[in-house]
């Protein structure tokens, strides 16, 4: 089911990952953390396919390129999104947030069901 | 006059009405189309009652009335200044105008940049993720919400946003915000539809990742990393809580005593029509209708 994602849904998946890789990474240690069932050729097709719509920064390492994000992108797109959000009176109320914030009682509530939710062989 | 007020009141609590009775248990898409549209029919009724009155109202004005030579039979009284009813209705229609306005304003800047890619990064260790609509809309989700989230989460929170964007959930808010902008009584019915929408991405990324605890487990660690507010969260409307609950059971499904209470939802809705259709006609044969 995995292999039948959409491109777009890959392309997401694969620079969200690289976003919590401080030092980049290669494929192959890109695929590693990304706990899928996705092929390394997939993997290395759409890293090669961000780098050339300019959206991660690539160099050589011995034999692999390690690709990287580009920080400098992402601080302009903070200033523009904080331009965007400040045109709104209420960016919480008028945009569709993942989650909104929590009372307190909700916090409790939700460790509970996350405690619920989590396959204990899973847990961190 | 008197008429037309209560049959603009009777649409309109016809609408907040089937709004109250739409079934918790309906399926979220179901929901958002069903309630976005109520709040859009009582709208308008409260909107046709405003320009019934307040064309009267001005027809009836001396100098105007007989200008108008096709209704001058009909519209008998001439009078020297507006009715209250009058200029209540004017009034109306002016603060309309004015917050529908506002509403529509906020709505166009909260647009996605044309020239972004599908997925923006916002280096910002406030964990935050949102869709802002567009063609094809961006999903934006800081650094902060991603380092929260292990990768197959992660997975989750895409699929989620990209819901969002590929089913145009936009538009249901911000029909339902241009509704409560005409009738702030409709306020309840937003974050309803709010609310839905949200339930209603959560199902599509169970879809798409095949596992409904994942997606619970995603919600509720995406919401526990987002900082606490005690401001925001009253008109929020997303109860992460029942989210959460909601994918740890089974996927919504079509029982009797949910269709007993569309079909409850479902004649509010017509009522609610009619009378708008009702007070249309109203308006039209008061101005046309007796002048042969």
């Amino acid at each position: 089911m995995s292999d039948r994602r959409p491109t777009g849904a890959l392309e997401r998946e694969v620079l969200a990952q690289l976003w919590t890789m401080p030092d980049g990474g290669t494929p192959a240690e890109v695929l590693a953390a990304m706990d899928t069932d996705l092929a390394y050729t997939t993997v290395m097709t759409i890293l090669t396919r961000l780098w050339q719509k300019g959206m991660v920064s690539r160099r050589r390492r011995g034999r692999a390129y390690v690709y990287t994000t580009k920080i400098s992108e992402a601080e302009l797109a903070a200033d523009r999104m904080r331009a965007t959000l400040d045109a709104a009176s209420d960016p919480r109320a008028a945009l569709s947030h993942f989650v909104g914030s929590l009372s307190s009682r909700e916090t409790r509530a939700l460790r509970a069901l996350l405690e619920e939710a989590t396959p204990r062989a899973r847990r961190k | 006059m008197l008429p037309a007020l209560m049959t603009a009141g009777a649409a309109a609590l016809a609408a907040i009405g089937s709004a109250l009775v739409v079934p918790r248990r309906l399926r979220p898409d179901a929901t958002a189309r069903v309630t976005a549209l109520l709040a859009v029919t009582g709208a308008s009724a409260f909107l046709w009652m405003l320009v019934l009155v307040a064309g009267t109202a001005l027809a009836e004005l001396h100098g105007v009335a007989e200008r108008i030579m096709w209704c001058s039979d009909y519209i008998a009284t001439h009078r020297d200044s507006l009715t209250p009813s009058g200029i209540f209705a004017l009034g109306g229609l002016a603060g309309v105008f004015v917050s529908t306005a506002v509403v529509r304003r906020r709505q166009c800047a909260l647009r996605a940049d044309p020239h972004a890619g599908e997925l923006t990064i916002v280096v910002s260790e406030h964990a935050d993720a949102f869709a802002l609509p567009g063609r094809p809309g961006e999903i934006v989700v800081t650094t902060g919400m991603l380092r929260a989230l292990d990768p197959a989460e992660r997975r989750v929170l895409l699929a989620h946003e990209h819901a969002h964007l590929r089913l145009g959930h936009h538009r249901y808010l911000r029909a339902t915000e241009l509704a409560v902008a005409v009738l702030p009584a409709l306020h309840p019915m937003l974050a309803k539809v709010r609310q839905a929408t949200e339930r209603w991405a959560d199902e599509e990324a169970a879809r798409a990742v095949g596992d409904r605890a994942l997606v619970a487990r995603a919600i509720a660690r995406a919401a526990l990393a987002a900082p606490a507010s005690a401001k925001a969260q009253a008109f929020t409307g997303d109860d992460v809580v029942g989210r959460v609950q909601a994918m740890l059971t089974e996927p919504p499904v079509r029982s009797l005593a949910v269709v007993l209470r569309l079909g409850v939802v479902g004649a509010g809705l017509l009522a609610s029509t009619a009378a708008s259709v009702v007070l249309v006609h109203h308006g039209v044969v008061a101005l046309l209708g007796h002048c042969g």
